[in-house]
């Protein structure tokens, strides 16, 4: 775990022992049941209209009748193989492109060693990174001043300097995640728009030639978006609708960026196995696959898991990013640790980063 | 038995019934809204609970998971109505030394500008002190995606607490 994940940790223990004191709680305060019971046929009749509208119109996450919060089952995760030590040459390519907290920088893709200085914006921070070209050209997303989200890209040269040009702003609070297609010619980012209630995401598509920009919105009330993949087709996004505390349905969906539609929410959540959840959906290759343990596997459109495709992944797998094969991934875990896969020899680089692309 | 001395039996049981998960919804109401307006949130939760225990199904989760998702909806609810920019402040100034004050501070500013989502999950986790496991019961999602929703906090709040960590 990190000194971050240390600090919340004693900083809660140390409010636990402060906050000891149980509510002040008025039992005489809850309704009479035989208040109900009593009432007219009319006023029956008006309380069990008031019910039914409640029921439909509470949100479902209370609702425990059709979801309950039934306790996540993961699968009995398959031992971690050791990390072997890094050979001369692993194939894939040469750099990646990484964010800490000190900025983005280019990494070396088989020492683990920076090219040179992070980089970052005037002091500010960026909140989201996507790569292209091979860890030769990335994207970072920074939060500006009058509810704009600005988009920066940089393009490390042989001399391994970067230069920083303004790829697209976006109307908008805290890109939190960024995706760029194969091609490099889209870009995806979630945004939260200026009059919502920090509780929804927009999903942005930004044409990178044209600056062009399409936008699409999706619950009311909580919706989410993370884990963005383009497909091989370049049109084809998959994402993760996350309506944690409010209604609608958790699970990947697949987008086509280039049909009509204004609603990331309406392509169906794939009904993928429970145990998966958000889990990390990937493409590999031209298969649409899932993180499922240690695995990777195939999933199809309809939701079924299928084969194992690779093997071998590190335990708690948060991201993977694949490179234009498929046959070489990058994999960060939730420990913030950073490994390379490659045709299933599993290497750690060094370091702590939270985001790596390539 | 009168409808009198059932009803009261019936508050009886429910008070048992909820007495030890009181702590962790107060807890969780002081971390979501402000150390003053936690017993009304409490309140406010048990009698939707009351209310609603029928629907209840201790197969599909525990009490505490479902007292403490009613707690967080009549949170969101509160704050919309009251219009609170942020929580109160949560620390106990005369019992912590001053050095823990100050970085608790800080801590409780990063905290509060994450995404809803991300503070609930840092608040059930850390603060009230749930496991994983526990959390994604009470936001009814996966476990994955309480891990996810928690790394990607860690990830928001490093810029703005690297000091203090180190």
């Amino acid at each position: 775990m990190t000194d971050l994940d240390e600090l919340l940790r004693r900083d809660g223990e140390r409010w636990r022992t402060t906050a000891t004191t149980p509510p002040r709680v008025d039992w005489s305060a809850l309704p009479s049941r035989r208040r109900t019971a009593n009432l007219s046929w009319l006023m029956a009749a008006a309380t069990a209209a008031v019910v039914v509208v409640l029921a439909i119109l509470v949100p479902t996450w209370l609702d425990h009748g059709t979801s309950a919060p039934a306790p996540a089952h993961r699968p009995s995760p398959s031992p971690s193989p050791a990390p072997a030590p890094a050979p001369k040459s692993l194939g894939g390519p040469a750099s990646f492109i990484a964010l800490n907290h000190a900025g983005v920088t280019q990494v070396d893709a088989l020492t683990g060693e920076t090219h040179g200085m992070s980089v970052t914006e005037a002091g500010r921070h960026p909140t989201a990174l996507a790569a292209t070209d091979d860890g030769n050209v990335g994207y970072a997303t920074y939060s500006e001043s009058g509810c704009r989200v600005r988009v920066d890209r940089y393009r490390w040269t042989s001399s391994h300097t970067s230069e920083g040009t303004d790829a697209a702003t976006v109307a908008g609070m805290k890109g939190e995640a960024i995706a760029v297609s194969p091609d490099g010619h889209l870009l995806a980012l979630s945004v939260m728009p200026c009059n919502g209630n920090g509780s929804v995401d927009d999903l942005v598509v930004v044409d990178l030639d044209s600056h062009q920009q399409r936008r699409w919105t999706g619950y009311d009330d909580v919706s989410f978006l993370s884990g963005f993949q383009w497909g091989p087709d370049n049109q084809t996004l998959s994402y993760i609708v996350n309506p944690c505390c409010g209604g609608g349905t958790e699970g990947p969906r697949l987008l086509n960026t280039s049909a009509p539609g204004t609603s990331y929410v309406k392509p169906r959540a794939l009904p993928v196995p429970e145990e998966i959840g958000r889990g990390v959906v990937l493409w590999y290759g031209d298969q649409l696959a899932v993180v499922m343990g240690t695995e990777i596997r195939s999933l199809t459109r309809s939701g079924q898991v299928g084969e194992v495709l690779a093997r071998g992944l590190p335990n708690d797998v948060a991201d993977v990013d694949t490179d234009r094969t498929g046959r070489h991934l990058l994999v960060t875990t939730f420990g913030h640790k950073l490994f390379r896969w490659d045709d299933g020899v599993l290497t750690r680089l060094p370091g702590g980063w939270v985001d790596a692309s390539w | 038995m009168t409808a009198d001395a059932g009803e009261a039996s019936a508050i009886g049981d429910f008070r048992e019934w909820v007495q030890p998960h009181l702590l962790a919804m107060s807890r969780l109401a002081t971390r979501l809204t402000s150390a003053a307006d936690s017993d009304d949130v409490v309140q406010e939760a048990l009698v939707r609970a009351w209310r609603k225990r029928a629907s209840y199904d201790e197969s599909r989760g525990s009490a505490q998971s479902w007292l403490l998702a009613i707690v967080a909806d009549r949170c969101r609810r509160h704050r919309t109505r009251a219009r609170h920019p942020e929580p109160a402040e949560l620390i106990d100034l005369a019992a912590a030394p001053s050095r823990d004050v100050d970085r608790s501070l800080d801590i409780e500013r990063a905290i509060g500008r994450l995404s809803r989502r991300q503070r609930i999950a840092v608040e059930l986790h850390y603060y009230v002190g749930l496991s994983v496991a526990e959390a994604a019961a009470v936001m009814r999602c996966s476990e994955g995606t309480v891990k996810s929703t928690l790394s990607d906090a860690r990830r928001r709040l490093l810029p703005e607490l690297q000091e203090v960590s180190s």
